[in-house]
């Protein structure tokens, strides 16, 4: 195996050595427009928690006194041929390394993905009414179009249409093919613990779609975006789920949860230097809860609300200025995270993917929680003369971001006291140096420290986390 | 995405077109019509509007100053151009500078990358990829807009 893949590798190398001097001959056959690439990433981190014992882990907060390795490696193909197609092919592969000092043990986790496979094409029509459209079959990357709540890859299709005033996108693809090490949904209990039946190789069987209509210019450079989302879960077909009308609350099983959500998005600029966003997503469906006594299916209605404005000054060291607010509702009569709804409506926002590491500590599901954030960078060198360019891009970034939970239902966190009355969750302090920043290498580090709520937090686990995190990444 | 390109083209040529009206509008018309583009023709109208050659400069002109650039010379016996070769002429001729890869290799498929992440290039920055004369002239405004040497003074 290990020859195999050293023989991969190999041949791999040879092939990228053979194309970073390339300059082809005149080729007697009709050049093709093919590409591939590498990028290599490398993080280091440790984390120093006052007090604790990190033998537990909750998701949004890393465990206490670790050192952590974090090694991918991705690698890409895209072959264009017939002018207008496209066939994609992508992966990664991740090496995580945990070291505790208090256990003295290493643990390795190796992750990985299928990235893209996909086929696609595009077409430029140039009409009065449609101006172009294009479409992807295949695995192919989602992003849903407001942000922040699906981040994942898809087996499925997209197709978009570019009309004079306005563009439609439809995407819809099955998840459950995804591997079930990089699974980023956390919907359900299915979905963290993936019960040990084959599906604990694969991700979420679920089936996620999105319709969306953009018009980029309604009035005054300003942009406005809608889009429903939806999910459905399948784990009913894989593994034992709890059965509605049954009143055994110990089977251990997890519940069934469908999400539409409803958003809407408006962006663009105020006057010279700034520049706005304004979302929110209303969240509809219906999720298994044990309300009095029996699991029913519970209709869920529940919303994000979000606001970001940026200042750009180019003229002072390119600073940038950044405020961000961010709203996931909750739910005061939840007696767990997960399915733990216990009387009427559902009101926990649920975001399908929780992938984004906005911080370098304490990054929670967004659910249930209120966040604010200030940022501030600027680049004290880029106007320098005689600088060498690759130091150009040099930057400093403070971050400040703090957190309250919504209501006083349960926060999937590790070190909460679930008698706390407390809404208080803590404030990160992230102080960020991109030592370079160039379109194929970056190198920095970044210096952050969690101060969590002494009122919420459990007395042995309230007390602050610092970490100090090392990167690079390389594309080739 | 390639929609987008029918869109900035136009776009792109009349930037291109107002700042180096004093090029031979000739040259202009010659590329324009040209599916492939051709290196020699191509390369006469980057180095001029980045003023490295004289507008009366001619194809032998061309040849001298491709043969006499260390980093060049590599086009010089090329007769078409393709998406790797015309950004690393607009590179070097521009004077733009690149990352990691692109300072040790002087490369066109480094050239491509890193005019695609300054925004030059919106589709797949494949260097194999068979060049256009509209988008040599749609990549060429580009740089002389990135570069501030397309500003009507």
């Amino acid at each position: 195996m290990r020859k195999l893949l050293s023989s991969v590798f190999l041949c791999l190398f040879l092939l990228l050595g053979l194309n970073l001097f390339a300059d082809e001959g005149e080729k007697k056959h009709k050049p093709t427009n093919a590409d591939f690439g590498f990028l290599f990433l490398n993080e280091t981190s440790y984390l120093n928690e006052a007090s604790g014992n990190g033998t537990e882990m909750g998701v949004g907060l890393t465990p206490a006194h670790q050192a952590r390795q974090r090694n991918i490696i991705a690698a890409w193909l895209e072959l264009g041929f017939l002018t207008n197609y496209n066939f994609s092919l992508g992966g990664h592969f991740q090496m995580a390394v945990n070291y505790s000092p208090y256990e003295g043990k290493y643990a390795f986790t190796p992750t990985g993905n299928l990235d893209s496979l996909n086929f696609s094409g595009f077409y430029g029509l140039n009409r009065d009414i449609l101006k172009g459209s294009s479409f992807t079959l295949g695995r192919f990357y989602f992003n849903d179009s407001l942000g922040g709540i699906a981040s994942l890859p898809l087996d499925g299709f997209k197709t978009s249409f570019l009309f004079e005033t306005f563009d439609i996108s439809i995407a819809s693809g099955y998840t459950g093919l995804l591997l079930g090490l990089s699974n980023p949904i956390t919907l359900s209990f299915n979905d963290m613990t993936r019960k040990p039946n084959f599906s604990q190789y694969l991700g979420s069987q679920r089936l996620i779609g999105e319709f969306k209509i953009s018009a980029p210019d309604v009035f005054q450079n300003q942009k406005l975006d809608f889009n429903i989302l939806f999910q459905k879960d399948f784990w009913e077909f894989f593994t034992d789920v709890n059965e509605i009308g049954s009143n055994d609350a110990s089977t251990g099983n997890g519940g069934i949860i469908d999400t539409v959500y409803f958003g809407a998005k408006l962006s663009g600029n105020i006057g010279t230097y700034f520049s706005y966003s304004l979302n929110s997503y209303l969240s509809s469906g219906q999720v298994t809860s044990f309300v009095r006594g029996e699991y029913i299916k519970s209709p869920i209605l529940a919303g994000l609300v979000g606001a970001n404005v940026q200042g750009y000054f180019p003229q002072a060291l390119r600073s940038r200025l950044n405020f961000n607010f961010k709203y996931a509702s909750g739910d005061s009569d939840y007696n767990n995270f997960f399915e733990g709804n216990t009387e009427s409506y559902a009101g926990y926002f649920m975001p399908i993917t929780t992938n984004q590491r906005e911080m370098l500590i304490f990054n929670p599901i967004v659910s249930n929680i209120t966040s604010f954030k200030l940022a501030y960078s600027f680049k004290p060198l880029y106007d320098l003369e005689d600088i060498h360019h690759l130091v150009k891009n040099f930057t400093l970034q403070f971050i400040v971001k703090s957190f309250v939970k919504s209501s006083k239902g349960p926060l999937l966190v590790d070190g909460i006291d679930a008698d706390s009355d407390s809404v208080y969750v803590g404030t990160e302090m992230n102080f960020d140096v991109l030592l370079l920043s160039l379109s194929d290498f970056n190198l920095g580090f970044q210096l952050g420290s969690f101060i969590p709520g002494k009122d919420l937090f459990l007395e042995t686990r309230n007390k602050p986390k610092t970490q100090l995190r090392l990167y690079f990444a390389l594309q080739l | 995405m390639n929609i987008k390109k029918y869109l900035l083209i136009p776009m792109f040529m009349a930037v291109f077109l107002f700042s180096v009206s004093a090029q031979s509008n000739e040259l202009i018309d010659q590329i324009i019509t040209q599916d492939s583009a051709r290196l020699d023709t191509a390369s006469l109208i980057i180095l001029q509007a980045a003023e490295l050659l004289p507008l009366d400069a001619n194809y032998d002109d061309v040849f001298d100053f491709l043969q006499n650039n260390k980093n060049l010379k590599r086009l010089a016996k090329k007769e078409t151009i393709n998406q790797g070769r015309l950004s690393l002429l607009i590179m070097i001729s521009f004077d733009i500078n690149g990352g990691v890869m692109y300072c040790i290799t002087k490369s066109p498929r480094y050239a491509a990358r890193e005019i695609k992440s300054l925004g030059g290039i919106i589709e797949n920055a494949s260097p194999y990829k068979v060049v256009s004369g509209q988008e040599v002239i749609s990549l060429l405004s580009w740089a002389l807009d990135y570069t501030g040497k397309g500003d009507i003074e």
